[in-house]
């Protein structure tokens, strides 16, 4: 007569992961005045908005850990956000063998069994942890977006400002803040 | 009546479907499944296929667009007509390559790509097996079959092909800068952009008249992939596209400048003045991308721009045509230029950088994944 054999295996996964998304985009200055220049004042109007700057890059980290760099030679901005978590899986599995001396194998296999399931949810943790942080940057993008905008369209107004200077006496300065434009009478 | 081999009407039926003799529809079945091909062909069998393809492939050509009345360069003169005047008529020579693809074709079940046993041809393809691979992709792309195509070393070797059909090509994997070189597969670290370029100056130099017949149908090809692309989900094959297309017409650019052909382009001016005529928006483009990591999905966005941020380019060489005078040398090169370029115009450029602009923004990927829930959403 033969007999059953219930084997039972329980598995715990350790993992620290870490995920990152990010984009990266360039900001388009006008050559108004050299290009040294040009970084200067978009470096002002940067710093007004919470960077800091660090040589040529200015840096801000926001309160979510959101990441903006701007390269202020090329005018390359790049946005990273990033997080990590620290994931304990459990898992139990069981089955029945009928051979008691392939009872080992059984185990090791039964376990290798479990093994791969816990992979397989540490990898779809993983990737929800990865939806979440791209919801969480796609929302932060769009009003990026308009402030590094208004830095860009403030520098080149300053810059347009000193251009006038050079050329002649300024007379008058008319802007609009809700269109953006700027108009500089100039006497030469 | 003459005789042949059933194998033979068989391999003989597929040719007189590449030059439009009998339909697709009736060498579909014949392409999908697969069928016993006689290692060689007797005398009558290709006395048929030599009489077929010296008629066939000139009709075809002309078919095509070799019709169309068209202005090209000649030794830097503008000719205008037809094909056939514009030009003394090419001698198409056709190989043992192309008997071998036919009897590929012919036996392979094309439907079952994992089926379909590599095909082997020895020599390189000579002008008129050229053009034979490129109605022969064509052939398998209306039957919905050409996968084996696309992964076959002779089909991924041609600039022709991958002119034509960047889209298959790219589906089954991205234009490895070494493809349309010479050398050995395998030879990855010695490939060089410069071997492309190498591929498409044989082209330009030696078969333009393939080019040249062939520009309608490459326009109509084109402006087909470009509006297809907002229906591309997967962000990986966006940028296998969009990259390739980008390395294709990097390369062809760089050959039409160099051998002063600079009119053979005229395709891509076709393809952009259509699709830029109504001025659509952005995410006509990247529609369907909505999945995957903000980083991905950035880089896709960016590859879907790759016809329009090649028009820069041929913008470029109007400007150049624009300070041409009408004593300089290259004068009427330079009108005929500026002439095809009248299909896109200041207009459709402006609006192709403001495209660009778009999708090159911070927020390019976030603007996609709303024009795809809004397609979703009545």
């Amino acid at each position: 007569m033969s007999r059953a054999y219930r084997i039972s295996v329980a598995e715990t996964l350790r993992r620290h992961v870490r995920v990152e998304d990010g984009v990266q985009s360039s900001l388009e200055l006008l050559p108004l005045l050299p290009a040294g220049r040009m970084a200067e004042l978009l470096c002002a109007e940067l710093e007004q908005l919470g960077f800091e700057r660090e040589g040529q890059v200015v840096r801000r980290v926001d309160e979510d850990g959101t990441e903006v760099t701007v390269e202020l030679e090329t005018g390359a901005v790049t946005v990273r956000l990033a997080s990590e978590t620290d994931l304990e899986l459990h898992r139990k599995g069981s089955g029945v063998t009928g051979d008691r001396g392939r009872m080992a194998e059984a185990t090791a296999a039964l376990r290798a069994r479990v093994r791969q399931d816990l992979e397989r949810q540490a990898a779809a943790e993983q990737e929800q942890l990865r939806e979440q942080l791209t919801e969480q940057l796609e929302r932060k993008l769009r009003d990026l977006q308009l402030e590094l905008d208004g830095a860009v369209n403030r520098a080149t107004a300053a810059a347009l400002k000193e251009k006038a200077a050079q050329l002649g006496e300024i007379e008058e300065i008319s802007e609009d803040a809700e269109s953006g434009s700027v108009t500089i009478r100039v006497r030469l | 009546m003459k005789r042949v081999a059933q194998s033979e009407f068989d391999l003989l039926t597929v040719a007189r479907a590449l030059v439009g003799q009998v339909g697709a529809e009736a060498v579909e079945p014949l392409l999908r499944q697969p069928r016993a091909v006689g290692s060689k062909l007797g005398p009558t069998a290709m006395g048929l296929l030599k009489r077929t393809l010296a008629k066939g492939a000139v009709l075809e050509l002309c078919r095509r667009g070799g019709w169309r009345l068209a202005a090209h360069l000649e030794e830097m003169e503008v000719v205008t007509g037809r094909l056939w005047q514009r030009r003394q008529p090419p001698e198409l020579r056709f190989s043992s390559v192309t008997v071998e693809l036919l009897r590929w074709l012919a036996a392979s079940p094309l439907a079952m790509d994992a089926e379909c046993q590599p095909l082997k041809v020895k020599g390189r393809p000579q002008l008129g097996d050229e053009l034979v691979l490129y109605l022969a992709f064509d052939l398998a792309d209306r039957c919905c079959c050409c996968a084996p195509l696309a992964r076959t070393p002779l089909f991924r070797s041609s600039a022709l092909v991958w002119l034509g059909f960047f889209e298959p090509l790219a589906r089954h994997a991205p234009l490895w800068i070494g493809e349309l070189s010479e050398r050995p597969a395998g030879s990855a670290a010695a490939a060089s952009r410069a071997e492309l370029e190498r591929a498409f100056g044989q082209l330009v130099r030696e078969r333009a008249v393939l080019l040249e017949a062939l520009q309608a149908d490459l326009a109509r090809r084109w402006i087909a992939a470009e509006r297809r692309k907002g229906e591309l989900a997967q962000p990986a094959q966006m940028i296998a596209l969009g990259e390739s297309q980008r390395a294709l017409v990097k390369a062809l650019c760089a050959v039409l400048d160099r051998h002063a052909r600079r009119d053979l382009a005229g395709f891509l001016l076709e393809a952009g003045g259509a699709l830029l005529r109504h001025r659509p928006e952005a995410s006509r483009w990247v529609a369907g991308l909505a999945t995957g990591a903000l980083a991905e999905r950035q880089r896709a966005v960016r590859a879907a721009g790759a016809l329009l941020e090649s028009l820069g380019q041929l913008g470029r060489w109007a400007e150049e045509a624009q300070g041409v005078r009408f004593f300089d040398d290259d004068y009427e090169a330079s009108q005929l230029l500026l002439k095809q370029w009248e299909r896109i115009g200041a207009q459709g450029m402006a609006h192709a950088q403001e495209l660009m602009q778009r999708m090159q923004a911070l927020d390019a990927a976030v603007s996609a994944q709303d024009a795809a829930q809004s397609e979703v959403t009545p």
